[in-house]
């Protein structure tokens, strides 16, 4: 599904650079539960970026489904990413000022779905994830597990083949972070691939592979 | 007394730590206070105390009205006068008076002065006696004793140098020797304009005619009588004097304005609607200043907390902010003063309309201590105004939460309030705006407006002929012929008229007359006709198309048939199906006075006032009916103005004590006429410009600072899948929205307001549809434009540098 050949990011400073990822390589198939590794400051969330389409600029070979992304201009790429992408945040990034059902609409209403059918998705969702209930909730009405329920939910809401998790539970408590990896299993399971980025070892068992980087480097698989 | 200085001195320090915006804040300010101060030095001068009088509350001006015809101000005829005078017991005094120009001869060029004629007690009416010798005594109406004269300051100095000996001299006026009894204070030129005074010497003929209306009533209030008493007394006198003498006073009645009102009321309306557009100025002004400080109190949330922390009231708080934001104001005001000092220069230099000599007051405008009062006021009114929505944010700030969150997060309500101030910004400018276009059209409409004549290559000039000198008709006559005759044959002039009443000069005169064949109209309906006298020549000289019929020639003298040109307008209504050459009409009265008049010629009707519409008109030729006081017209075949000295030159070869006075190309005519309406679009486009800039600057000054705040959050959205239109069209509707509130509030305010302006509008309604649309669909785009550039400025965040508080 995802293949990353010699990618490469560097920050210049003048003539020094400073590379944040090196000659990375990375193979990812389509069903895997993938738990990218690493001290701070290692390129975990960096990696994940580039591999969200999110970041443009690296060097290196970049195919999604035999697609070569790193050739692709940036409309294609947004579209490629809008249409396979979703993306869970360590503090959830939920918007303050849109209820929850809102929040899960807002995915779908940047892909153009009617607004009919929006409703109906949204809906179908929130009985998903048994937030049903929630859906008039502003984000600051909710625990931090629940929002971040609801940062789960919005990921998936566009239908997704690939989820791409920076730290999901890094902001809540243990029992809370149970019941999200529990959520992420289950998803991968129902046929989503998962990418986290995670300190936990926990959390990474809930995958079936680990990427370990160190300095920008894959040390480890 | 100590915590204030510290206010101050923390006020000073916190001002000049952010210089940027300071400067921004003190120049918006500037700018709208500048603008208030300049139309308040106008409105002080002009319209608050322009008269020179002792006590200007009892001062009242008195007018004949004929109701019946829409006459509401009408000039006094002398009879009514002494009735008036006889039977009223509500003022302790009450005078006429009367333009008098006159012809200054002596050791100078003759000069042609602007005077009055005054009935005796007029300086104790205005309550101002002379600098130098003694006003008029009762007795100097009585003719053969009125051979007396009172010099303005002005003409004392400019004519005489200030000559200490001046009185009990002589000089000559129109040929008639006067003593020169007193000068005037330095201040005192009522009614504007004035720089001679004589006692109006009422001859017996004189005070019986209750037909001739040509003077102007002045009156003082006995103390404690009030306006509408006094104007019910003489109600019942002008009821009493119609059932007296129902031949000449059926329908008439007596009006009385206080003298302020009824001397700016030409200018007034414009001055207030002037000085209402520089305040909506100003107010928008403070709405972005206010927002500015809301942004900036976003950021001082926490040096806020602290204060409170450490034991600050919340009025303290409140002094604190007011202090910075009055001192800020006292700056805008101060640099205001610059800016006003500078445009009442241009005002002045501009005189629009010839203020300087007619508008009462206009010698007194400057930054004065009246305008910089008002300055001073305002600077600190500003100050607080605009410092009140961010210090009353500020001091109602949560302290837990400010101290923990820092300067990161702006509150929600502080965002419904920048809102609201960018809503009040848009309305305001739109009423401003509506308002200026409504003038602006207005104006061109009167400039499209075709006066009936041709404006091109005419110079005219006055001139009057003293009665002393030239007695009678055939002399008067005899000297506009050949003055004419002499100007034609000046290499240049194409050729050259003499009429009574140039269209658009502001003079006029009306008669009543008869039609033969129709039946004499009941008293009160008399058929009214505008009444020109001109030479031959003048049709052909203004371009005016004679339709019908023939102008008048050297063959239209006295003793021979007496003959009539009108306008298209009086033989329509007149003849209206058949031909009017030949018809005949003469004037009200006995038929031997006023024999019949044969109509030779039907010319094409011409404006006299740009603004009313076109009368009845009627034209008689000069040898019928030599009147002293002509406009000269000449067209000439190079630059007018270079004609000037030439045709002085044959005036003064045929007389050399005869001035020629006003000489101005038809075109400065036309423009001096229309001066009112220049002025006030000009002034008021000025006005709603700066208000458009201001408002375009507010609306862009809040979505940038939106975009600024929402940074995290457009990241999310775009790591969402929105797109870069996305993006901006949440920017753009989140402002548009705002300016669209505004441009609803602006609307309804524009329509109630533009009401105001139906005395200054000329084709237009107020509610005139194209202006209200066009300056909506101008103000949106202006609105797009201001909030697009910060929403393509949202387009280019970079979601991860968004994200990175991860």
């Amino acid at each position: 599904m995802i293949t990353l050949r010699n990618v490469e990011k560097a920050f210049s400073h003048g003539p020094a650079k400073t590379y944040v990822l090196r000659r990375v390589e990375l193979d990812i198939q389509a069903g895997e539960f993938v738990s990218i590794m690493g001290p701070s400051g290692a390129g975990k969330s960096t990696l994940l970026h580039i591999l969200g389409m999110h970041d443009p600029s690296w060097t290196g070979e970049y195919y999604f489904d035999d697609l070569a992304v790193h050739s692709l201009d940036h409309k294609r790429r947004a579209a490629l990413r809008n249409s396979n992408i979703g993306f869970v945040f360590q503090s959830y990034h939920l918007l303050d000022d849109q209820t929850v059902f809102e929040n899960l609409e807002l995915p779908l209403s940047y892909r153009d779905v009617a607004k009919k059918a929006r409703q109906s998705i949204v809906c179908d969702t929130l009985d998903r994830f048994q937030i049903v209930g929630k859906k008039d909730l502003f984000p600051s009405q909710l625990s931090g597990g629940q929002q971040q329920l609801v940062g789960i939910a919005r990921a998936v809401v566009a239908n997704p083949r690939i989820i791409l998790a920076d730290e999901p539970t890094g902001n809540l408590h243990s029992s809370q972070g149970k019941e999200i990896m529990d959520m992420f299993k289950k998803l991968n399971e129902e046929g989503t691939t998962i990418v986290q980025v995670t300190h936990s070892e926990v959390n990474a068992a809930y995958g079936n592979r680990i990427v370990r980087l160190e300095d920008g480097w894959v040390v480890k698989e | 007394m100590d915590s204030l200085l510290r206010d101050l001195r923390f006020s000073i320090r916190s001002i000049l730590k952010r210089p940027a915006l300071t400067i921004i804040a003190i120049v918006t300010l500037a700018i709208g206070i500048g603008a208030n101060s300049a139309i308040f030095s106008l409105v002080n001068a002009l319209l608050l105390k322009p008269l020179p009088f002792a006590d200007p509350d009892r001062i009242v001006a008195l007018w004949d009205k004929v109701p019946s015809r829409g006459v509401e101000r009408n000039e006094v005829a002398v009879a009514n006068y002494l009735d008036w005078r006889a039977q009223n017991k509500t003022l302790e005094q009450l005078g006429i008076y009367r333009w008098w120009s006159t012809n200054l001869t002596g050791a100078d060029s003759p000069e042609r002065v602007q005077g009055f004629q005054v009935t005796p007690n007029f300086l104790d009416i205005v309550g101002v006696q002379p600098l130098l010798g003694r006003g008029f005594s009762p007795e100097e109406d009585q003719p053969g004793k009125d051979a007396v004269a009172l010099l303005t300051y002005s003409l004392w100095q400019r004519r005489f140098g200030a000559d200490q000996n001046i009185v009990n001299k002589t000089i000559s006026t129109n040929g008639v020797t006067r003593t020169v009894i007193g000068v005037m204070p330095p201040d005192f030129n009522y009614p504007k304009g004035a720089e001679i005074y004589a006692p109006l010497a009422i001859m017996p003929e004189l005070a019986r005619s209750r037909g001739s209306h040509a003077y102007l009533g002045i009156g003082r209030l006995k103390s404690g009588v009030s306006l509408q008493g006094a104007q019910a007394e003489f109600d019942t006198i002008a009821r009493q004097l119609e059932k007296q003498y129902p031949e000449t006073n059926t329908g008439r009645g007596v009006v009385i304005y206080p003298i302020l009102e009824d001397t700016v009321r030409m200018y007034s309306t414009a001055l207030w609607v002037m000085m209402g557009a520089v305040g909506f100025v100003l107010l928008i002004g403070c709405a972005n200043v206010a927002n500015l400080m809301l942004a900036r109190a976003s950021g001082r949330q926490r040096e806020i907390a602290l204060r409170t922390a450490l034991g600050a009231s919340r009025w303290r708080i409140v002094r604190q902010l007011l202090t910075e934001s009055v001192l800020l104001g006292l700056a805008g005001g101060a640099l205001g003063v610059l800016i006003a000092y500078w445009s009442v220069d241009l005002i002045r230099s501009a005189n629009p309309g010839e203020a300087a000599r007619f508008a009462a007051g206009w010698s007194h405008l400057g930054i004065n201590l009246p305008v910089l009062t008002f300055t001073l006021l305002l600077s600190v009114l500003s100050g607080v105004l605009f410092g009140l929505a961010p210090a009353w944010q500020l001091s109602r700030s949560d302290l837990n939460s400010a101290l923990k969150e820092g300067a990161r997060q702006a509150t929600s309500s502080s965002h419904r309030l920048r809102g609201l101030l960018v809503v009040s910004e848009v309305a305001l400018s739109l009423m401003l705006l509506v308002s200026a276009g409504l003038l602006i059209r207005s104006f061109l409409q009167l400039v499209k407006t075709n006066p009936g004549f041709n404006s091109d290559n005419l110079l005219t000039m006055n001139l009057v002929l003293p009665a002393a000198k030239y007695k009678d008709e055939p002399q008067r006559a005899v000297f506009y012929s050949e003055l004419l005759r002499r100007v034609t044959e000046l290499p240049g002039i194409a050729s050259a008229a003499a009429i009574n009443h140039l269209p658009l000069g502001g003079s006029n005169s009306s008669t009543s007359f008869l039609v033969e064949g129709l039946a004499e109209p009941p008293r009160g309906q008399e058929f009214l006709g505008r009444y020109r006298v001109c030479t031959p020549n003048y049709f052909e000289t203004m371009g005016i198309a004679v339709l019908k019929g023939r102008g008048f020639t050297e063959q239209d003298k006295a003793g021979s048939q007496a003959v009539v040109v009108v306008n298209e307008t009086l033989a329509r209504k007149y003849w209206p199906n058949t031909d009017p050459i030949g018809k005949r009409m003469r004037y009200t009265g006995p038929l031997q006075e006023n024999p019949w008049m044969q109509v030779v010629g039907v010319v094409q009707d011409v404006k006299h006032e740009m603004t009313l519409p076109i009368t009845e008109d009627f034209y008689v030729p000069h040898a019928q009916d030599a009147w002293s006081s002509m406009v000269l017209v000449a067209k000439t075949k190079v630059e007018p103005a270079a004609m000037a000295a030439p045709i002085r030159q044959q005036v003064l070869a045929l007389d050399k004590d005869q001035p020629v006075f006003d000489v101005h190309t038809m075109r400065e005519v036309r423009a001096i006429s229309l001066a009112l309406y220049s002025f006030s679009s000009v002034m008021l486009s000025i006005f709603a410009g700066v208000a458009l800039l201001l408002a375009a600057i507010g609306i862009y000054g809040v979505m940038f600072y939106a975009v600024m705040q929402r940074t995290q959050e457009i990241g999310i959205r775009m790591a969402l899948g929105a797109r870069a239109l996305d993006v901006l069209k949440l920017v753009v509707k989140n402002g548009m929205s705002l300016a669209l509130i505004g441009v609803v509030a602006g609307l309804a305010g524009a329509y109630a307001l533009t009401r105001l302006l139906a005395s200054l509008l000329f084709g237009v309604t107020p509610t005139d549809i194209v202006t209200f649309s066009t300056v909506t669909l101008g103000l949106l785009l202006v609105a797009l434009l201001a909030c697009y550039i910060p929403a393509r400025r949202a387009t280019k965040v970079d979601p991860l540098v968004a994200l990175r508080y991860e």
